[in-house]
């Protein structure tokens, strides 16, 4: 067998990374160069320094956003990997005949966003929705609310949706590592005397944790680039109530024509989120990731 | 341009015939786009390409006078005053369409009036309500529909420009148009305490208004009052189009939005906004669009216009058409009006509209008080610098 020469790799890497300095190295580049600019598109474009930067640490709505972000990033983790980590426990411990569950969890997945974005909107309506009339129906109408139209339940709404959504995929590539598990370590559990319930979080979640910290990182870097659900349910309201920061990075850009702002504003959630994510990285390399990955 | 539904784009086909057929070694390329990639980013992708069109719609207005200063806008002044247009437009239909009073930059196209309040006659006649002139008789006339359990007013403001179009008119009425247009423009703060009376006005509607305001879509709301679950709506001019599909059977008239006899501005002011096509100022080919602009406003053209549900800018744009007459009212009250106002986002800047149009939500929703909703606005324009 020949030996590989030393340029070999780089040479059939090459073409690859042309059409990935293409798609994202240069438009990131030319992205982050427009941010010192103060451009609307079609004007002459003139430099600004760090203009749009100051701006940004300035703009109330634009911190908003990163609250909001923040918090339904609180949610997600909740809703999607908790969630799923609880639906991937009940059906590996209900043992066979579990598929119709399996599939049913995971439909959501596979359903168009704007569906499912107009479905619940209807679903949380005030006077015909499914949330409401429910409640009407068992006499709590003191509990009904504008689901989607009050600031102080708009969030928490939306981000129940995401969950509806991503609990069943996080179900299934939890369910994919518990499956994994060696027998043998659950039984020697189960007669050391543990209960279901110590058996899946004292042993089965062990294992199973370097996939849930790469779950972590795909839920917290998939928040950063959630939108439709956001721009279709609430655009980004009532009162900015739900303005994330993409949906606001759309305004700027779409309705007000400020493209050196939105550059600034999207190159600095790039930053964050790189930042992040590497954290995240970093954190899970530390750890040694032991378990079932 | 933008799309304005199958019975208008067709007409653009039958233009492009007429022109080919009077100009035949011309020919006319019509590119329509959906109506929301059109404003965002199809028109201005268009106009930065190799392809740029030669004429494109536009609104009156700041967006129209962005083009020019782009370079983008080509002066028509002169071709308006030829033999082309001879007798096709009253001087209103020029609104918004000049730049600081240099210039017309437009061939005036369509009318809106962006606000009216539109009512369910069996409504009114069910509860001995006539339609009201002032505001107080406003507010009783609400107050009697509500207290019959029905909704007096429903708003469909998830995008926030219904009720912001709301406000822009009862702003203007009250503080006068000329403090109008300076909050608007940016030359005076939004909190002043004229236009917080003026929110005091909008905030007086919120209890009659559905709970959902902030939720609902304005198609949404425009359902809600053909199905006959509120009894009154206030949206543009456009409703008509959706009525004659939506609304069969369905009794309704409008009115302006009442008096404010306190109101400094002009209390039969008509908000509305004109539409027109420019011409690129980098096209090869200037005199030939214009003459196709030319047909597009003539006889022939206008009566295409009218008969595909809209409310042609040019002199008796109803002439042997079978109109709706509410549409023939509504184009006469915005060719005939005193003061014509334009909403906050057509007709000035787009920032200071968005932080108005928040405070409107605010308010409308009953989050905030008129005081609480400006000083919040002005403070995030402020802090946006």
């Amino acid at each position: 067998m020949k030996p590989v020469r030393a340029w070999t790799p780089y040479l059939l890497l090459a073409p690859a990374f042309a059409v990935f300095a293409f798609v994202v190295l240069i438009p990131a580049l030319a992205n982050t160069g427009l941010s010192f600019a103060n451009w609307s598109g079609t004007d002459t474009l003139s430099w600004v320094g760090l203009d749009n930067f100051a701006r940004a640490f300035r703009d109330e709505i634009y911190l908003k956003a990163y609250g909001n972000t923040f918090i339904y990033i609180g949610f997600t983790l909740i809703f999607e990997v908790f969630a799923g980590l609880v639906l991937a426990g009940l059906v590996t411990a209900a043992g066979r005949k579990t598929a119709f569950y399996r599939v049913a969890f995971f439909v959501p997945v596979v359903l168009p966003m704007l569906v499912i974005a107009v479905l619940w909107s209807f679903v949380y309506s005030d006077d015909i929705g499914l949330i409401n009339g429910t409640l009407r129906g068992l006499g709590l109408d003191s509990l009904t609310r504008v689901w989607l139209g009050d600031p102080s339940t708009a969030l928490i709404a939306v981000s129940l949706v995401s969950g509806w959504i991503y609990a069943g995929f996080y179900m299934a590539i939890f369910y994919a590592a518990l499956m994994r598990i060696p027998k043998n370590v659950l039984e020697a559990a189960t007669i050391d005397g543990a209960s279901q319930w110590q058996v899946f979080f004292r042993v089965k979640v062990p294992m199973i944790r370097p996939m849930i910290e790469v779950a972590i990182l795909l839920c917290v870097t998939g928040a950063f680039q959630s939108f439709d659900l956001f721009y279709v349910m609430t655009n980004g309201g009532p009162d900015h109530a739900t303005e994330i920061i993409t949906t606001y990075l759309v305004e700027v850009v779409f309705r007000f024509h400020d493209l050196g702002y939105g550059a600034a504003l999207s190159t600095i959630m790039t930053v964050v989120v790189v930042t992040i994510g590497l954290v995240l990285v970093r954190l899970r390399t530390k750890d040694g990731g032991n378990g079932v990955d | 341009m933008g799309s304005s539904g199958d019975a208008v784009d067709s007409q653009f086909d039958v233009l492009a015939d007429r022109y080919h057929e009077k100009y035949p070694n011309r020919t006319v390329e019509v590119v329509i786009q959906e109506d929301d990639i059109y404003q965002t980013t199809g028109l201005p992708t268009l106009l930065t390409s190799r392809e740029a069109p030669d004429a494109y719609f536009e609104w009156s207005g700041p967006r129209m006078a962005g083009h020019v200063a782009d370079g983008n806008g080509y002066d028509l002044t002169e071709a308006l005053a030829s033999d082309k247009f001879a007798g096709r437009f009253n001087d209103g239909a020029f609104t918004n369409m000049d730049v600081d009073g240099s210039g017309t930059y437009m061939v005036p196209w369509t009318g809106d009036v962006t606000n009216v309040v539109w009512y369910d006659k069996s409504v009114f006649e069910d509860l001995g309500l006539t339609v009201p002139t002032t505001w107080d008789e406003y507010l009783a006339v609400n107050q009697a529909i509500l207290d019959s359990g029905k909704t007096p007013l429903v708003f469909g403001n998830k995008d926030q420009w219904p009720v912001g179009s709301v406000a822009s008119q009862i702003a203007s009425r009250v503080v006068g148009e000329d403090l109008y247009a300076d909050t608007m423009d940016g030359k005076a703060p939004l909190n002043s305490p004229e236009m917080v009376e003026a929110f005091g006005y909008l905030a007086s509607l919120a209890p009659y208004v559905n709970d959902s305001v902030n939720a609902l879509a304005d198609d949404e709301a425009n359902t809600q009052f053909f199905l006959q679950k509120a009894a009154t709506i206030q949206i543009g001019s456009w409703l008509m189009a959706d009525a004659a599909t939506d609304a069969e059977g369905l009794d309704f008239d409008y009115f302006n939005l009442p008096a404010i006899p306190s109101g400094k501005g002009d209390q039969s002011s008509v908000l509305g906004i004109s539409t027109g096509f420019m011409v690129n100022a980098k096209s090869q080919h200037i005199d030939e669009t214009i003459d196709l602009l030319a047909m597009m406003v003539d006889e022939e053209g206008t009566k295409a216009w009218a008969e595909a549900g809209l409310a042609p800018m040019t002199i008796d744009p109803f002439a042997g058409v079978d109109a709706d007459p509410r549409t023939v009212s509504l184009a006469e009250m915005l060719s005939s009006a005193s003061t014509l106002v334009t909403p906050a986002d057509s007709g000035h800047d787009i920032e200071v509209a968005a932080a108005f149009y928040d405070a409107a939500a605010a308010v409308i929703g009953g989050t905030s008080t008129p005081q609480e909703a400006l000083d919040t606005a002005q403070s995030r324009l402020d802090s946006a610098g």
